[in-house]
């Protein structure tokens, strides 16, 4: 029962047009910043600023905006752009699909049909997994092949010897575990308030809290979302 | 004569704080009849209908469906049972097909073909592939409908079914009814529409204020109360005069007439004559569910 349930949210998920807008938008964003790194690390820098700080800053900022737009490097910084923004869409994704669930009455179809609340909302949670990890995974693999090209450019060839696959991976699951605290949360509220408002408003209140704690410096920070990602992130690095 | 029950409930209560929305309800529904659940708005039929299904706990009492108890932990009897409550819920992105389709993902025996069976059967066939956002009232009580009869229930529990449907559309889903009761399925229909029950039905429980006022045959609902209709000058009088007569089940004025029950003939014209009233036309009917309604709803 809770694989067939699994998959028939699955299958609800992929229909939705909200969740692929959401997708096609991490998507043009990353590609966006990608294109304004490149145009960075080829182009003329900072044409408007004071000469002096130009003689300073070109290199630099040269040097770092290449490493934003080509192999290797680019991966680190897509996956850290997506684990930044990509807070939002999991949020109205979990609020929109938990919440509505009630507004349309489609919950009552399956707890009437004889499934078990719990089995049902197991299920749900389940399928939330493979929407974190195509927020993620999508936007990598729209810059990753965008990267590609801009690479050959400024390097004159793409060294897949220089990928660290396995580090890449590991990278990739801790930007969608950085997302759980938001989708639990959003999950959690949208259950208990049977209301996509309800759902949204606390999870994006919650994020506002992260935010200012965390920059705030307080000694709960580094057990906030960012500061579970930020650790994540350190700890692969390590690892690797 | 003892028929297998499929809905059984003893002392079934639920309050929501102060309020008994229902109120120590004992139900009987045998296999293979259609039963006919009636009651004014709040009488407590949906949310009988809600613990019926396992949407709710009740404060008191048991419910049992298909022979096994069923509260919000305990469902697994309602694999067998069909339902439509109130407003169909369905996926408002989703076709009309694709919403049969995901539920048919937990059914075993619903496959593809019954999917298209079902929609053929509500007149849906035409309009599956357009998403439900676009549909009527009606199409989305026909959908919820079909839903209902995917996986083959034994039981179908529905409330208000004929909601939004145009006078053909109630035509069809009764005679979708009858056909169902032929083939065996048993039939709990909830219904403000009383000529429907009168029609669909072959017996019904007339609910009020949380608690049954009446359970049996229509045909023993309908036989038992005798209406007699007395025109005079002025039924308002008329009527006030007759609300005094032992026996009176209720007398109320309606046009040039005044309409009796609960007493005879006789003892209506010997009353009004009593009173220097003198009927003008004396007629005795056999009441029909409306008036057997009301009469047991306005007594209780």
């Amino acid at each position: 029962m809770f694989w067939r349930l699994f998959l028939a949210e699955e299958a609800k998920i992929t229909k939705r047009t909200l969740f692929w807008v959401e997708v096609a938008l991490l998507i043009a964003l990353t590609l966006i910043q990608l294109t304004s790194n490149y145009s960075t690390a080829v182009g003329p820098v900072m044409a408007r600023a004071s000469e002096s700080l130009i003689q300073i800053d070109r290199e630099a900022l040269r040097a770092r905006a290449t490493a934003s737009a080509t192999w290797p490097t680019v991966f680190a910084g897509i996956l850290a752009n997506s684990g930044q923004i990509a807070w939002l869409a999991v949020i109205v994704l979990v609020g929109a699909l938990v919440a509505q669930e009630y507004n349309w009455r489609t919950l009552h179809v399956w707890v009437g049909r004889g499934v078990p609340r719990l089995t049902l909302l197991a299920a749900k949670a389940a399928s939330l997994v493979a929407p974190l990890l195509v927020v993620i995974l999508l936007p990598l693999l729209a810059g990753s092949l965008l990267a590609a090209p801009f690479t050959v450019s400024i390097k004159g060839g793409l060294d897949l010897g220089q990928v660290d696959f396995g580090r890449l991976t590991l990278s990739l699951l801790a930007t969608a575990f950085g997302l759980f605290p938001y989708a639990a949360l959003t999950f959690l509220l949208a259950v208990a308030g049977r209301s996509t408002v309800t759902a949204l408003g606390g999870g994006v209140a919650f994020v506002f809290l992260n935010i200012a704690l965390t920059l705030s410096g307080t000694p709960v920070a580094p057990y906030m979302p960012f500061g579970l990602m930020n650790g994540l992130h350190r700890l692969v690095g390590h690892l690797a | 004569m003892n028929a297998e029950a499929v809905i059984r409930t003893h002392g079934l209560r639920k309050s929501f704080g102060a309020v008994k929305a229902v109120d120590g309800v004992d139900l009987l529904v045998q296999r293979g009849e259609v039963f006919g659940f009636l009651g004014p708005n709040g009488a407590g039929k949906t949310t009988t209908i809600g613990m019926l299904l396992g949407l709710l706990h009740p404060t008191a009492g048991t419910a049992e469906v298909l022979g096994q108890p069923v509260t919000p932990g305990r469902t697994a009897a309602l694999r067998r049972v069909g339902a439509l409550v109130g407003a169909p819920g369905l996926y408002p992105y989703l076709s009309g097909r694709d919403n049969l389709r995901l539920l048919a993902r937990v059914s075993p025996d619903a496959g593809a073909g019954r999917v298209e069976e079902v929609l053929a059967l509500v007149g849906l066939a035409d309009a599956a592939g357009r998403k439900v956002k676009g549909y009527s009232t009606g199409m989305k009580q026909r959908l919820g409908l079909a839903a209902a009869l995917l996986h083959r229930p034994e039981l179908l529990i529905l409330d208000e079914p004929t909601n939004g449907l145009d006078p053909a559309g109630m035509r069809d889903v009764r005679e979708l009814l009858r056909n169902l009761a032929a083939d065996g399925v048993t039939v709990f229909l909830s219904s403000h529409l009383l000529h429907e029950v009168e029609q669909a039905c072959d017996r019904a429980a007339v609910l009020n204020h949380g608690r049954v006022i009446a359970q049996g045959a229509v045909s023993d609902l309908r036989g038992s109360e005798r209406l007699i209709k007395v025109r005079v000058p002025d039924p308002q009088a008329a009527a006030a005069v007759l609300a005094g007569l032992p026996g009176v089940g209720r007398a109320t004025p309606n046009g040039h007439y005044v309409e009796v029950s609960g007493v005879t003939g006789e003892a209506v014209v010997g009353c009004l004559s009593g009173h220097g009233i003198v009927p003008g036309e004396v007629t005795t009917s056999q009441g029909d569910l409306e008036s057997v309604f009301l009469a047991l709803t306005q007594e209780s």
